[in-house]
């Protein structure tokens, strides 16, 4: 029986290191957006669905931070199915506010992101869009309202 | 030896006595009657060795013309050659050395070895004596042995077990043996003890111990290990022994019923759940299981704490099952085909009924969603298998509005699908169905191939759905296509790439595309590495009004990387890529960002036998603005599982974890979770849970902690029956399938039938209930190692109640080509023959192959003949009959040679040529 070559814990080490170096080296940055933006840093009150499967989505959404356009923040929601089984999720929220209408940001899920694209209410108090994993190929839609649950 | 071990030896041999030596003893050469002794010549020799000394014959007498030698031994080490003589003399005069061999003994002590006086004598001069002896240089050994498995255990027994320690080197040795053995065992877990073992010696290890009286049946082990103390802490030696704990019991499965309370503590202040589980045998071959969790708060902090515990929200769900019907009550989800509508899901009846080669099904729902939903599911299929595969047959009406939500859906369809038979390496299937999703009836269809290989797999998928997700199915439109090959034994390319477009009340229009090719190199048994390059986009148009489109584009690259390294699992990846977004904005523009990513990530892992397992990683990524988290993000997580605790004969079992993540947005986020949880034999359960998620916020948007504790209780309810008829589960040694004498009972085997769980005492003897009539089935994984139950038991048709279990053995069978007789060798790859027993009653093993060898493991004892087929070969090949013998454990491999087969060429009849039909034959070697 042909033997197998083995390889050293060092040589992996190597290894995964030469690959994360080239994959961080290689990184670019975007592209900023200007102008004025409307300040979204508070909490939100989140309510969506997701159309198939059915979903209910239910939860508060937090910006905590906002640089410009740029936000961040965490959402964490509940999902309730069309068995009336509920299940609680919580994630990072990262993206843009883009000017004074539009905002596209995020909710960081480790298995898909969801991208939300909304439209921002002309006094500021409402967020309402749709959203859409690329990689699970879910979509829905969702409406954040100003203020705690 | 090796000729350079040799050639060594007796360079040091005749360097170990040198003329300059010889002359330094002065004495009289003339004097006949003169006896001197020389310096001793030793040369270094190992245990097991054969030494070769040469005794170089002393300068004092080298000029005499005849020097007589005579060697006299001194020891029992055994010389080889001739003991006496005259010494020989080269070409040009002088007296060649004295060649002597000396076997050195195995059992030989490091030290100094006498072996001979070797006394050269000239006529009328003096005589010399040069002593010899062998240096035996130290060797170190160590072999371990003692019991392998002890089987049939029971709660509270003692245990005397004894390992014998070998010291097999020539040199005294201490050693250090660590016993591990399992928790509540032993008074600790560890026990190092250190034993002096003389050369040769052995010394014995006794270990006593005691089955924990809490303990339930199963498979535990005391583990040996030994090393040198110091240092170096390599391990020299291991063994286990296997501790089976049994119990010899008849029970009967009875219902299971199982209330529970659970309580939290959130930011939101106290919470209370309560839920009740009932499952098992409501008749025979009829199962029940029901639950509902009723009284839970829905939503929030709570429901996470809950989930901790396993005391999730749940509506009513019921369900009975039996061999050849199944009914479901309350919950339920309803899926006839891709065409006739998945994804409904809702409250109400659903029933199957399998008769012979076709199957029913039905559901009557009512969509559930909350407030402001209504509708209706209904809907049947119905399937039949015959020669040309499975058809099937489905309607349904389906409708849900949801007025809190994104608006209705429905379908009214029906529809027939085909599956295949296996056609060769391929499979077909497809599917017709007229759909009406509320714009008219539209004509939808479905399509897939299969080809599959031991090397290759290509599967090509096609749904046309008009309607798509608005009308029950999963998209549109949808073309998947994934290929995989196995190009060599170590390296496999996987190509996959797909479309699909959707339509429904969120999106006008919604397309999606992915292409991936990858590979993955197993670089070795432990190590493998994968590469995979992939691109993602999206494309939406949103249906609501104000709002416009997006899309996305991404393409990455990543490596992976698998490893074990002694016991640890080592995982790393990286990867690195693009992303472009575009967004349509409420002005009318279009807003478009571009960013890279990258990231990689370290993770290890390894289970411990009696620790539970344990596992850490940490990753770093950095994105560019505008995508995700931008800029650099640091995580860390470190997870302990299992991990068992005895606290007052209770064993507990502990889980935990935490994790900590860094954005250059964000503040450095810890979370944190821990949970404990224990089963009284009573049937009291306990399970509670801590954990502080930042991502998990209260009713006033702060993160804290958050706890559950759930307190069940399980009752279940037997009867009790009279044990009456008795069996015998033995080692059918012949496997003639009959107890002959010297064949004894095994212990420890469950049998089962229906819900009746019966076990094996220590004699291999077992009672049954007496109402039980039927076949008993063996349970596989309760047998001890290296036996299996008898084929023979497949065929009965009575109630066979003296089970016999046959040993098995291993063997493999290699196949070597053979040149013909002219020398040439065949070419032909014989990894694509197949190779399996057949037993005298028709039962067939199939051989595990690699390249030309195939491996036969654990088939029952006894002689079969050897099949092959060889079809899949370039060229015909012929083998001899040949029978293999298994015997118990491992055998000798059995090589078969295979050479061309001749074979019949048929040439068809030329046109024109008189007379009808007839084979036009010649015969050729294969070549």
């Amino acid at each position: 029986m042909a033997s197998t070559p083995t390889l050293s814990r060092r040589r992996i080490g190597v290894l995964a290191a030469l690959l994360g170096f080239g994959g961080l080296t290689s990184c670019t940055m975007g592209t900023e957006a200007g102008g004025p933006f409307t300040q979204v840093v508070g909490s939100w009150r989140y309510t969506g669905s997701q159309t198939a499967p059915s979903l209910a989505l239910e939860g508060t959404m937090a910006v905590l931070q906002q640089d410009g356009g740029d936000i961040s923040g965490s959402l964490t929601w509940t999902e309730r199915d069309a068995l009336d089984n509920l299940q609680l999720r919580g994630a990072q929220l990262s993206g843009r506010v883009i000017g004074l209408e539009d905002a596209d940001f995020d909710i960081v899920i480790p298995e898909a992101g969801r991208r939300h694209v909304a439209r921002i209410s002309a006094n500021g108090d409402t967020i309402e869009g749709v959203w859409a994993a690329v990689s699970s190929g879910r979509s829905g839609t969702f409406r954040a309202v100003r203020g705690g649950p | 030896m090796s000729m350079i071990r040799r050639a060594v030896l007796l360079v040091a041999a005749v360097g170990a006595l040198t003329p300059a030596a010889a002359r330094a003893i002065s004495f009289d050469a003339s004097n006949p009657d003169a006896t001197k002794r020389m310096p001793v010549l030793s040369v270094p020799g190992a245990p097991r060795s054969l030494v070769f000394v040469a005794v170089p014959i002393p300068t004092e007498i080298a000029s005499a013309s005849k020097i007589r030698y005579t060697v006299k031994l001194t020891s029992g080490l055994e010389v080889l050659g001739q003991l006496s003589g005259e010494v020989l003399r080269d070409s040009l005069g002088v007296p060649r050395p004295l060649f002597l061999s000396v076997r050195v003994p195995s059992d030989a002590s490091v030290g100094l070895a006498d072996v001979a006086e070797v006394e050269f004598a000239v006529e009328n001069g003096p005589t010399l004596i040069v002593p010899v002896s062998i240096r035996v240089l130290a060797v170190q050994g160590v072999k371990l042995s003692g019991l392998p498995e002890l089987d049939a255990l029971a709660p509270g027994d003692r245990i005397a077990l004894s390992y014998r320690v070998q010291n097999t080197g020539n040199v005294p040795e201490t050693f250090a043996v660590m016993l591990r053995a399992p928790l509540g065992w032993l008074p600790r877990a560890d026990t190092l003890r250190t034993v002096l073992v003389p050369a040769y010696g052995t010394s014995e290890i006794a270990v006593a111990m005691r089955v924990p009286a809490f303990l339930g049946a199963g498979s535990y082990a005391l583990e040996v290990r030994m090393h040198r103390p110091g240092a170096d802490s390599t391990m020299i030696a291991y063994l286990r022994t296997g501790l089976r704990v049994r119990e010899a019991v008849a029970e009967r499965e009875g219902l299971s019923i199982e209330p529970f309370v659970a309580l939290t503590a959130t930011g939101n202040g106290a919470g209370v759940a309560s839920g009740l589980t009932v499952s098992g045998p409501v008749a025979p071959g009829i199962r029940l299981r029901a639950s509902m969790t009723p009284s839970a708060p829905s939503g929030g902090p709570e429901s996470f704490a809950l989930a901790a515990v396993g005391a999730m929200r749940m509506p009513l769900q019921a369900s009975l099952d039996a061999k050849d019907w199944s009914l479901a009550l309350g919950s339920t989800i309803a899926g006839f085909s891709e065409l006739t509508g998945v994804n409904a899901s809702g409250q109400g009846v659903s029933g199957t009924l399998r008769r012979d080669k076709r199957e029913y099904s039905a559901v009557i729902a009512a969509p559930m969603g909350g407030r402001g939903t209504s509708g209706r599911i209904i809907g049947g299929s119905m399937w039949t298998e015959n020669e040309v595969g499975r058809i099937g047959f489905s309607a349904s009406m389906l409708e849900e509005s949801r007025t809190l939500s994104f608006g209705s859906r429905q379908l009214t369809s029906i529809g027939t699908d085909w599956v295949s038979r296996s056609l060769g390496t391929a499979t077909v299937s497809a599917g017709l169905a007229l759909r009406d999703y509320g714009l008219g009836a539209r004509l939808g269809g479905t399509a897939r191939v299969t080809h599959a290989t031991e090397r290759d797999r290509v599967d090509v998928r096609f749904l046309h759905a008009p309607g798509g997700t608005q009308g029950f199915a999963i998209a549109q439109d949808q073309v998947q296509v994934e290929a995989r090959r196995q190009l060599t034994d170590r390296l496999l390319i996987d190509v996959a790439g797909g479309v699909t477009k959707d339509a429904n009340n969120v999106f006008t229009s919604i397309s999606a595309s992915n292409y991936s090719l990858a590979s993955r190199f197993q670089y070795s048994d432990a190590t493998s590495i994968g590469a995979r390059l992939s691109s993602q986009a999206l494309d939406a148009t949103s249906g609501m009004a104000g709002f416009g489109g997006f899309g996305a584009e991404q393409v990455n690259l990543a490596f992976t990387l698998q490893s074990a390294v002694r016991d640890w699992r080592v995982g790393a990846e990286s990867s690195f890529g693009t992303v472009t977004r575009t967004t349509q904005l409420f002005s009318g523009g279009t807003d478009a960002v571009s960013a890279g990513q990258a990231q990689m990530s370290l993770s290890l892992g390894r289970s411990f036998m009696e620790l539970g397992g344990i596992s850490f990683g940490t990753g770093v990524s950095r994105t560019g603005q505008g995508v995700g988290v931008p800029g650099t993000t640091t995580t860390a997580f470190a997870r302990w599982s299992n991990f068992p605790i005895v606290a007052r004969r209770q064993v507990w079992r502990l889980e935990s974890e935490a994790n900590v993540f860094n954005t250059s947005i964000d503040r450095a986020r810890f979370g944190v979770r821990t949970g404990i949880s224990t089963t009284w034999r009573n049937g009291v359960g306990l399970n509670a849970s801590v954990e502080r998620n930042p991502f998990v916020r209260d009713n006033n948007g702060r993160t804290g902690w958050i706890a559950a504790l759930k307190i069940s209780v399980s009752t279940a309810v037997r009867l009790s029956e009279r044990l009456e008829a008795q069996g015998v589960v033995y080692r059918d040694r012949n496997a003639n399938g009959r107890q002959d004498a010297g064949e004894p009972g095994v212990p420890g085997v469950e049998l089962r039938f229906d819900n009746v769980r019966i076990t094996t005492g220590r004699d291999g003897m077992y009672r049954l209930p007496s109402s039980l009539r039927g076949r008993l089935r063996v349970d596989a994984a309760s047998l001890p190692s290296g036996v299996i139950a008898h084929p023979r038991l497949a065929l009965d048709s009575l109630e066979r109640r003296d089970i016999p279990l046959v040993p098995t053995g291993t063997r493999a069978v290699v196949l070597q080509l053979e040149a013909d007789a002219d020398g040439r060798m065949l070419d032909v790859d014989l990894s694509k023959a197949e190779v399996w027993l057949r037993d005298a009653e028709g039962f067939e093993w199939v051989g595990r192959g690699v390249v030309n060898r195939f491996v036969f493991e654990h088939v029952p004892v006894g002689v079969y003949s050897l099949r092959l087929n060889f079809d899949r070969l370039t060229e015909p090949v012929r083998t001899d009959e040949i029978a293999v013998e298994i015997l118990e454990g491992n055998a000798t491999e059995i090589v078969v040679p295979v050479r061309g087969r001749a074979v019949r060429i048929i040439t068809p009849p030329r046109s024109g040529g008189r007379g009808g039909v007839g084979l036009r034959g010649a015969t050729r070697q294969n070549n």
